[in-house]
């Protein structure tokens, strides 16, 4: 059981949990965050840009991201970007969804779903 | 940012959707995240593979504006408890809510549910069809490479006042090197030999003879073997022919081994060497191709009988050809005047050629069909309004719940969403049958009807026409229902009905269908009126009981050379045999042989008249000249006025004659008796024995042109037509009548077998598709309307039902309520008709172009419909207005 403060954030949906997930190392722009997502699931999973700003609305909103100034991005062009960051309390969420899931998986081995991990 | 590619400018306009506080947030780095994924797409995928992406993100951009929308409404209602939602509910989830929430709501009335897809299913279903219609016709390209490209290049004639006319041979080759439009040109004429060696009845086909350049010209090959080559285009080369798909099925079976074997046409030999594809078709209605095998010197510079096409160089506009061709021709016209004299050139777009004719009439049915879905729209928004007056109780309730106004309108627009959709599948069913109806009216002149159907653009039409037509007419209900606030919606009690904003929009959406369909009716009355005028035409002849048969005689056993002309005695035996047995058939009253039927315009040749002009210059004219035989004026019932008819003395021995045609005689002797006075054609002094009445023959609407009948008997024709006037069933002729042709001469094809009110009717098929057409549609505004103010007059009576109960209580008279109510629904429809009466002035000079004897603003036809659209408010009002008085007190005034 999370604790109560975090328990109204759970479960995330898939897009927010990949969010977070790539906010994790560090802040980054929003095209940041689809690239990241694309490169770490080699392409599974794309967010798609409407998609991505609402969900980085209802986080801001539940105060699990926050946003910094614009500035540019040396690797694209000189235009202003705004950059996002996790919040503690994103992170401590992001913290309990994965433990959620991790737990799921534990379940599903139980339950022969899926094969035993082999160390 | 400022917006830069198009995609930029795509993706901002998108943004629309979504609340002014999340653009205003998110807005700009949106749009920079979009462009970024766009160029990170084409970069790493291709350029393809980033459009699909891209238009995957702006539909996923779109779609989120509505549940956006709703979030915000949420927030923006900060006293109205939030209920705790989970951040999983995504748009799908809240869309399929919505969609089940409509379904169930729909069939819970399934009358009024019924009753809209029934409407929308009518005006989806006849904008469908007419879309089909006018894409088939008009829009699809025509089959061939870069149609754009394709200009016909016609003569024209200023003496006789014709655009459209031939090209002859020395000329086109004159074309050919002295334009600067064209990167190449190609002509063709026409003839209809007897295909020989075929077992059965002998078929007549129609051959083009064509330049070897058409086929590249159009960007068609053979489908098998070859088309021609350019040493097969020359005067003295092989005679060799293409075969049309259906003639190679039709007489060969369809076997490539049909290449190289002979096809005899008139009993000359062609060598096959190929096969057209089906869809290949031009000139329309070919079986065979042959080569032109023309030169510049293979035929008179007067005989003006090839038509020419051209494909405009690159960047060449039509009109810099139109130009480039009228300097040609100025300069032919200097350099051989006897032949070209008073004749231009007009270059013509190919697709304005084939459906020019068309065009303004096709338009203006796609706008009356416009104005019925207009009146479909604000029929059905009118049903919603009485609905959604009904359920104001109920949204009101939702609201002060908690739902957000978004959340709310968003719900109505998904159930008018939903009756438009299924409105719209109805009304496919709908134009699928209404464009097989239009088909099988099959009027000849309308153009490439057979390239019409309903096929996938047309049905992304009909969806796209279904669902605007369902957010059109759910918007304002959806809006209007859903802004009143609770206490005021309690505070109507029992009564709550809407209140007077909505009852004066159901007023102004009830006049706006009068007026509309008063425009639409007023059209179609022009039409039917028009159609009534020329139906009672006097043709000039007798076209009942009477049937032809087109017979065309093979040169090679019928000789008739030019050298011998006027004797070609094998000619007129036939000729002869052919009267003879008609005539000794038990039900003929009556046989002639004529070039052209009654109705047929003919052809013109130049004349003079004795002691007239005898040179273009001085005036010389061309006329109609219209060969028939000995007993044509009384077969056809055309009344001699004064003189004879031909004879069998006027012999082509015997001294030449003819007969002119009342016109004729207006034109050239007003004032002096024209019998025995002669006059000139085709080199021979002719004497003018009588003077017959005037026929049609240019067209139920087009005034008697002059013309001069010439005698079969001394004009040795060998394609005519063998007339028939008797008192047994035209098939019933028809059938005797081939077998006695077949009599003189087995192997002769017998074509165009029908009777003269069939070519009458046909004459004016255009007319009828385009009044049938615009009566269904006014028909269908009417009833539209009809139902309309029905619906509001009814509306309004239920919401004064307690009003009525106590006009009654205190013994008001149920005959001056029932006037009261009646005079309201003619109140509306006398709004409606006078801002129609406005529009359809407008909008008769549109279409005077298709009236005949009938003024754009006619009087009595603007009297009549008033007069029958207030007859149809009334009845529409009658049903409301008896219900009113009948309204019993105790009832009204319990519903408090």
């Amino acid at each position: 059981m999370p604790p109560a403060d975090l328990r109204p954030h759970l479960p995330l949906t898939s897009v927010a949990f990949e969010i977070l997930l790539a906010l994790a190392d560090g802040e980054r722009h929003g095209y940041g965050i689809m690239q990241e997502v694309e490169d770490r699931t080699a392409g599974a999973v794309r967010i798609r840009p409407g998609s991505l700003y609402r969900a980085i609305g209802r986080l801001l909103d539940a105060g699990l991201l926050e946003e910094t100034d614009e500035r540019p991005d040396p690797a694209l062009d000189d235009e202003r970007r705004r950059y996002y960051r996790l919040t503690d309390l994103g992170r401590r969420v992001a913290v309990a969804e994965a433990e959620r899931l991790s737990r799921a998986v534990r379940t599903a081995r139980s339950k022969k779903l899926l094969p035993a991990r082999h160390a | 940012m400022r917006p830069r590619s198009f995609g930029d400018r795509v993706a901002q306009w998108l943004l629309a959707v979504y609340p002014r506080a999340f653009r205003e947030r998110f807005g700009a780095d949106l749009l920079r995240t979009m462009r970024d994924a766009r160029r990170g797409a084409a970069a790493r995928r291709g350029r393809v593979a980033a459009t699909i992406i891209s238009l995957i993100d702006f539909a996923d951009v779109l779609a989120g504006g509505l549940p956006e929308r709703v979030r915000a409404g949420r927030r923006a209602s900060p006293h109205t408890p939030r209920v705790q939602r989970p951040l999983r509910e995504g748009p799908m989830s809240l869309f399929l809510q919505d969609l089940r929430f409509a379904v169930r709501s729909l069939g819970k009335q399934p009358g009024f549910s019924a009753v809209v897809v029934v409407t929308v299913a009518l005006g989806v279903g006849a904008n469908t069809a007419m879309f089909g219609i006018v894409k088939g016709i008009l829009l699809e390209p025509l089959p061939y490479a870069e149609p754009q490209e394709l200009a016909v290049v016609f003569q024209t004639d200023r003496m006789n006042n014709t655009s459209r006319e031939g090209v002859s041979a020395p000329d086109y080759f004159d074309w050919l090197e002295r334009q600067r439009s064209f990167d190449a040109l190609a002509a063709y004429s026409g003839f209809n030999p007897t295909l020989g060696g075929t077992a059965g009845e002998p078929e007549r086909v129609s051959v083009s003879l064509v330049t070897h350049t058409l086929f590249p010209l159009l960007g068609w090959g053979a489908e098998t073997g070859r088309t021609f080559t350019p040493d097969e285009d020359v005067p003295d080369g092989p005679l060799v022919a293409l075969l049309s798909h259906g003639l190679w099925q039709r007489q060969f079976g369809g076997v490539p081994t049909a290449i190289g074997q002979d096809l005899l046409l008139d009993g000359d030999r062609y060598t096959i060497v190929g096969v057209m594809p089906a869809a290949f078709d031009f000139p329309g209605g070919s079986d065979v191709w042959v080569p032109a095998r023309l030169g510049p010197t293979s035929q008179s510079r007067g005989m003006h009988n090839l038509i020419a096409l051209g494909r405009l160089s690159d960047g060449v506009p039509v009109q810099t050809a139109d130009r480039d061709m009228n300097r040609i021709m100025a300069e032919l016209e200097r350099e051989y005047p006897d032949d070209n004299v008073g004749r231009g050139a007009n270059v013509e777009l190919l697709s304005a050629t084939v459906t020019g004719g068309v065009r303004p009439a096709l338009l203006l049915l796609m706008g009356a069909v416009g104005l019925v879905l207009l009146i479909t729209c604000a029929n059905v928004a009118n049903l919603l309004l009485s609905r959604g007056s009904a359920r104001r109780r109920e949204i009101a309730v939702r609201a002060a719940l908690g739902a957000g106004r978004a959340r709310l309108v968003g719900r109505v627009l998904s159930e008018s969403t939903l009756l438009g959709l299924a409105g719209g599948a109805l009304g496919v069913v709908l134009a699928f049958a209404g464009v097989r109806a239009l088909r099988a009216l099959d009027p000849a002149s309308v153009p490439r009807l057979d390239n019409v159907g309903i096929d996938v653009p047309v049905l992304g039409f009909a969806l796209l026409v279904a669902i605007g037509t369902g957010l059109v007419f759910g918007i304002l209900p959806a809006v209007r229902s859903s802004g009143a606030p609770l206490s005021e919606v309690l505070a109507e009690g029992g009564r709550s009905a809407g209140g007077v904003r909505t009852g004066r929009l159901r007023s102004a959406l009830a006049v706006t269908q009068v007026a509309v369909a008063f425009v639409l009716v007023v059209g179609a009355g022009l039409l039917i009126k028009s159609m009534w005028n020329l139906m009672r035409v006097d043709p000039g002849f007798r076209a009942e009981q009477m049937v032809r048969l087109s017979v065309s005689l093979p040169g090679a056993r019928y000789p008739a050379p030019f050298s011998e002309w006027p004797n070609a005695p094998l000619v007129y035996r036939f000729h002869d045999a052919v009267l003879e047995r008609a005539n000794r058939l038990p039900y003929v009253t009556g046989a002639a042989l004529a070039l052209n039927h009654p109705m047929n315009p003919g052809w013109t040749t130049r004349i003079t008249i004795e002691g007239g002009p005898t040179t273009v210059e001085e005036g010389v004219e061309e006329e109609r000249i219209r060969p028939v035989s000995a007993g044509y004026f009384a077969t056809a019932g055309i009344p001699l006025r004064t003189g004879r008819d031909f004879t069998s003395a006027d012999r082509a021995d015997a001294p030449p004659v003819v007969i002119v045609n009342e016109a004729f005689v207006r034109k050239y002797f007003p004032h002096e008796a024209p019998l025995g006075r002669q006059i000139q054609f085709w080199g021979v002094m002719r004497q003018i024995v009588g003077i017959a009445a005037d026929v049609r023959f240019m067209g139920l609407d087009e005034p008697t042109r002059p013309a001069v009948y010439g005698a079969m008997s001394q004009l040795p024709f060998t394609a005519f037509d063998v007339l028939l006037r008797g008192n047994a069933p035209p098939q019933q002729m028809i059938d005797a009548m081939r077998a006695e042709i077949h009599g003189v001469d087995p192997q002769l094809a017998i074509f165009n077998t029908e009777s003269l009110e069939a070519i009458l009717r046909q004459s004016l098929g255009d007319r009828r598709f385009n009044m049938i057409l615009l009566g269904a549609f006014a028909l269908l505004a009417l009833s539209l309307a009809s139902v309309g103010i029905y619906g509001v007059i009814s509306y309004g009576v239920s919401r004064r039902t307690h009003e009525f109960g106590i006009r009654m209580s205190l013994g008001a008279d149920p005959r001056r309520l029932r006037y009261h109510v009646l005079t309201q629904g003619l109140r509306l429809t006398v709004v409606g008709l006078a801002i129609g009466f406005v529009g359809a002035i407008a909008a008769a000079r549109a279409i005077a172009g298709l009236l005949y004897g009938v003024a754009a603003v006619d009087p009595l036809t603007l009297v009549a419909v008033t007069v029958f659209l207030c007859l149809v408010a009334l009845a529409a009002s009658l049903l409301p207005a008896t219900r009113a008085s009948r309204v019993d007190p105790l009832v009204a005034l319990r519903m408090e």
